[in-house]
């Protein structure tokens, strides 16, 4: 995906992306600070640490937007093979690491690092794609 | 699309997917006992931990290959539908937690859970599209 | 599947640019269906059909 998208679903995809990024920035800072700075529990606490989240569902919501509103159909059948391609690796990974961690001695993977793995092979997905179809 | 087969490459599928379920967690317990009992060490211990995670990856390549094999196009849209909607929901749902387990002390989810859970929001996502084109 | 896009777009003289752009989609979506990696969707098929002035069997065909 290029940076400087000709079409208006791509570029409408690209703007939301990046606010939902400022916000999930935005509200890890002030929930990381919260909880530094103030004794918080029960529901505020749960709340509180919800709130980085919600621009992680969302990112979810702006890829599925882009999903419906765009209307070339290569383009999303590109992005869908990448989201499968994604989804496959992380599902592989967390559950072997998830084995891995019951038996022996591994490295906890914090369950938040799932969304940017799912990213991570999303990425390295689209090389080997966009290969494919020269 | 789980009891009534319409196609060989969807009967294979299904056949096959819940072959490796079973292995799962056949291996499952087999890696708990050879943990149980024999202590093992080393690079043993790393391969024997990760012997109920290889059905999971099996499944996971049978499902691409169930997406390969299927020449029925609506299935296989209905089906790449219900992944997308798993994916993002499980995405959704392991990052909240995540921040909850984070921040606000919430109970620890086992990654091991993440598989499955994409199912069941697969599940979910399939019976929402289907009803679509009733 | 195969196609005479090549063979079409060489008589008006368009590139694949030309073409993606009549057609409202990425260049790379027509090469993607010119080489035959990408089949179109009906709507997709019908407009190539349309823009060539022919019929969509007259540009596809199904080996089968």
């Amino acid at each position: 995906m290029d940076c400087s998208p000709k079409n208006p679903a791509a570029r409408r995809y690209q703007y939301r992306l990046f606010t939902a990024m400022a916000f999930y920035i935005a509200f890890l800072v002030t929930a990381v600070w919260a909880f530094s700075r103030y004794h918080v529990t029960g529901a505020l606490a749960y709340l509180l640490a919800v709130l980085p989240a919600l621009p992680i569902v969302g990112m979810v919501v702006v890829v599925g937007l882009y999903l419906a509103e765009e209307k070339d159909e290569f383009q999303r059948a590109v992005l869908v093979q990448s989201l499968l391609w994604g989804i496959g690796a992380t599902l592989s990974v967390t559950t072997v690491w998830g084995f891995l961690e019951n038996f022996v001695q591994v490295p906890h993977l914090d369950l938040y690092l799932v969304f940017p793995l799912f990213w991570f092979f999303v990425g390295i997905s689209t090389g080997p794609l966009k290969a494919k179809y020269k | 699309m789980l009891c009534s087969f319409k196609n060989p490459a969807e009967h294979r599928y299904v056949i096959r997917m819940w072959i490796m379920a079973a292995f799962c967690v056949l291996f499952s317990f087999v890696a708990a006992l050879v943990f149980r009992l024999c202590h093992p060490h080393g690079v043993l211990s790393y391969l024997v931990a990760v012997l109920p995670a290889l059905p999971i990856i099996g499944a996971l390549v049978y499902t691409g290959v169930y997406l390969a094999e299927e020449k029925d196009e609506f299935q296989r849209n209905l089906l790449v539908q219900s992944l997308l909607g798993g994916t993002g929901g499980i995405l959704a749902v392991v990052t909240a937690w995540g921040y909850m387990v984070d921040f606000a002390h919430a109970p620890q989810m086992d990654l091991v859970w993440v598989y499955p859970l994409f199912w069941l929001f697969a599940g979910i996502s399939y019976g929402i599209v289907r009803s679509r084109y009733r | 599947m195969k196609n005479r896009l090549r063979v079409l777009r060489a008589e008006r003289e368009w590139s694949q640019a030309d073409l993606a752009q009549r057609l409202e989609v990425s260049r790379q979506s027509v090469n993607a269906v010119e080489t035959g990696k990408f089949d179109p969707s009906l709507p997709l098929a019908f407009k190539l059909a349309r823009l060539f002035e022919t019929t969509i069997e007259a540009i596809f065909s199904d080996e089968n």
